[in-house]
């Protein structure tokens, strides 16, 4: 029985790639990939302008109030706190500050350096006055554990101060608390924020009903605003797993108290992580839901303010909230606007930012962004240029089983079409095999360099694995890029029918306040008469389409059934190749996927 | 002339002042945790750059802001890090509340739930991977079996 599903599947897939390569054009599709020395690492393709960090849809991490991690060399306030970091280095973060409202210790007429107020939020004996013996580290000659978590904070603050001005205190709450920690798995290190939020309109800060953090807003008006901690008050809450200094990540494990950035390899450098921690506190944070794109009571974080998306050309206070919803994730268009911050990072980040620069055809043209390979071989400097092909490969089953993973396009097994590789550049899709794989069959085709085309988000995923005989250069692109990429390099993916009817599937996704998305549907052919399409990720089935064969009936006519899951805008055109005659169904914009039922559609039997 | 309706707004008085001095001894109660928050004769730190540091006694009573919801939180996050799949209700929409100051500002108290928080998970050879979130990323980010360090590489395929 298995062996004859695995005949059927495999008739099937061929069927597929029958559809995939036959009587279908693709276009001629030029690019290269390079290192863009004129584009400094962390900033936008086009406008240059900083870049903060956006999760992937499909893969969420961290929020927008963060640096983009492509910024080299690595920055505070990027989401993963790095140990190449300079120690107690504030780097490019005062700029931002400064563009929210911050006055800077340097800035003319400024106040002092901000002052702090500590208050221990834990009772005697534990947490900044735990009488454990301390060893010592690099900087910091406590001799109890509480003192050295005295000295480490103090160095962060410090740090702080040195670069904000303020006449009004900053009261800091803090806490040392066993929080979440599984040896061998993961630990909340700490947790911080600001405790209130303040918005004027009548012009105490400088933008009218904007919301401000506790401390900035404090540092604007120059006075206490939230009153006393005892009562209720306080400015920012910082909490610190203690626990993580009990070895509850494994033996040996803890917190590095050094106060000079050389932390051993199984230990965890505090002073950087609330240093970071911190600066969220202090304002480095919008209080707009990333998830919903809805403010806080309806008005912008004085740091929404400075957040453009590129694609969309608006900044986060001139957007609905569905706009700032999708524009929180949208991979390296959302930038920092900021004159200070970027005349900060003009001269810090490095040059050289990898990208696929698309030439021909024009619909496609442009830079996109791409994720490096750890294997093969390296972006020449003077970049890879070629033809980018589509690569088909076997119909090799899915590992899982089931049609709804297109397995021919992945490059998990040889390509079948090497003279279209040869020379050139190949297009593969993510998804059933090592990376390692796949660009081994490429390179075993003859290209000589492999995109990998994400199928689980818009981010481009940087690629692991090991392989010495790779030796192409191997990048990704994100799902939406990728696609737009395939819709013109590969073959157009009409489903072939009784061995007569061409169907095509075009479909345009409108979305408020965003550019139309539009593209070709994937006919997947299920059996002679029957199709299903999808139009971005092949994990997604949009409709099925089947012509039956009618002429045997009373008024005889091929028939043309289909249906769908789907609201989106879609032309669905049957071709019958027997004669030329062609017929095209629409479902507009918005409204579900209307069945069609038609009895009479080619009366051209037989 | 002292007589008895004197007599009675006499009395009244004094029983005026002595609310009155109620209520000056209930705000001056009330004032002094504050006045703790400088406690004579601690002088504060002065950082080598200038900076400077006052430290203030432990005050059980600063436990007080919003350590339920803190419990919560974490509490949830515990959960996620055991990889349980648990609900995350009231975690990612905590309750704001907003008040008009006397200054006429508008003040909101944030929820715990829009704290900034780094977590670390440890990969198979023992180096951490670390990430900054709010909740839910957070948790999501703990009980990833790949976790997205977004600095990193995903793994194989």
């Amino acid at each position: 029985m298995d062996r004859q599903r695995t005949i059927l599947r495999t008739a099937l897939l061929g069927l597929l790639v029958l559809a995939l390569t036959a009587g279908s054009v693709a276009a001629q599709v030029t690019g290269e990939i390079v290192i863009n020395q004129t584009r400094q690492q962390g900033t936008h393709r086009s406008s240059g302008a900083l870049l903060m960090y956006t999760p992937d849809p499909i893969q969420p991490g961290s929020s927008v109030s963060h640096w983009d991690t492509s910024a080299t060399p690595n920055l505070l306030m990027e989401p993963a706190i790095n140990p190449d970091l300079g120690f107690l280095d504030l780097d490019i973060t005062p700029g931002l500050m400064s563009d929210i409202g911050w006055p800077l210790t340097g800035d003319p007429g400024a106040p002092g350096p901000v002052e702090f107020n500590i208050f221990p939020l834990d009772p005697p004996g534990v947490g900044f006055s735990d009488p454990t013996p301390f060893a010592g580290a690099n900087g910091n000659d406590a001799t109890t554990l509480g003192g050295a978590r005295v000295n480490l904070i103090e160095a962060v603050l410090g740090a702080w101060g040195s670069s904000l001005a303020s006449d009004a205190p900053v009261d800091v709450l803090v806490t040392w608390q066993p929080l979440p920690c599984v040896a061998g798995a993961g630990a909340v290190l700490a947790a911080a924020g600001p405790l209130y939020a303040f918005f004027d309109d009548q012009g105490a800060f400088p933008f009218n009903n904007t919301w401000y953090s506790a401390a900035l807003a404090e540092a604007l008006v120059g006075q206490d605003l939230t009153g006393a901690p005892a009562d209720n008050g306080g400015d920012i809450i910082v909490f610190i797993n203690s626990a993580i200094d009990d070895e509850c990540l494994g033996a040996g494990t803890g917190y590095y108290y050094g106060i000079d950035g050389n932390q051993p390899p199984n230990q965890i450098d505090l002073a950087p992580v609330v240093l970071h921690e911190l600066g969220h506190g202090l304002g480095f944070s919008s209080f707009t839901d990333d998830e919903t794109g809805q403010e806080l009571q309806g008005h912008p974080t004085v740091y929404d303010r400075f957040l453009r998306d590129e694609k969309l050309g608006m900044t986060w206070p001139e957007m609905t909230d569905r706009q700032r919803q999708i524009s929180a994730t949208d991979f390296r268009d959302l930038t920092w606007v900021g004159a200070e911050a970027n005349a900060l990072a003009a001269p810090y980040l490095a040059f050289g930012m990898p990208e696929l620069q698309v030439t021909a055809p024009a619909e496609v043209a442009g830079a996109y962004e791409i994720g490096t390979a750890v294997f093969g071989g390296p972006i020449p400097a003077g970049g890879l240029a070629g033809q980018i092909a589509c690569m088909i490969d076997a119909p090799d089953l899915p590992a899982a089983g089931g049609l709804t993973e297109r397995t021919i396009l992945d490059g998990c097994s040889a390509a079948e079409n090497p003279a279209d590789l040869a020379g050139r550049i190949a297009l593969i899709d993510r998804g059933g095999c090592a990376f390692v794989d796949k660009a081994r069959h490429a390179q075993e085709a003859g290209a000589i360099g492999a995109i990998i085309v994400n199928n689980s988000g818009d981010s481009p995923p940087g690629l692991g694995g090991t392989d010495p005989d790779v030796t192409i250069p191997v990048v990704s692109v994100g799902a939406s890029d990728g696609s737009r990429i395939r819709e013109a390099a590969c073959p157009s993916q009409a489903a072939s029918l009784h061995d007569r009817f061409q169907v095509t599937v075009r479909w345009n996704r409108q979305r408020p306040g965003l550019p139309a998305d539009m593209g070709n549907g994937h006919g997947v052919q299920i059996t002679n008469n029957t199709a299903w399409f999808y139009f971005a990720r092949p994990d997604n089935p949009q409709l099925l389409v089947k012509i039956v064969n009618g002429c045997g009936l009373e008024n005889p006519a091929w028939w043309v059934l289909s249906g769908g899951v789907t609201n989106q805008e879609v032309w669905i055109t049957v071709e019958d190749t027997a004669n030329g005659v062609s017929k095209t169904y629409h479902n507009p914009a918005g409204v579900p996927f209307r069945t069609t039922l038609d009895t009479q559609a080619f009366q051209t039997c037989p | 002339m002292f007589d008895e309706h004197s007599a009675r707004r006499i009395v009244r008085g004094l029983g005026a002042a002595a609310l009155v001095a109620v209520c000056l001894g209930i705000v001056a109660f009330g004032a002094t945790p504050a006045q703790a928050a400088e406690p004579a004769g601690s002088a504060p730190t002065t950082l080598s750059n200038g900076v400077i540091i006052h430290w203030n006694p432990v005050n059980r009573q600063y436990e007080a802001p919003s350590a339920a919801e803190a419990a919560q939180l974490f509490a949830e996050l515990q959960r996620q890090l055991a990889g349980e799949v648990a609900a995350r209700a009231g975690l990612t929409s905590g309750p704001v509340s907003v008040e008009r100051m006397d200054n006429g500002m508008m003040r909101a108290r944030l929820p715990l739930s829009m704290l900034n928080l780094s977590v670390v998970r440890m990969r198979p050879d023992g180096s951490f991977a670390g990430l900054c979130s709010q909740e839910p990323s957070a948790a999501a980010f703990l009980e990833a079996p790949q976790a997205p360090a977004p600095a990193g590489t995903l793994e194989e395929r």
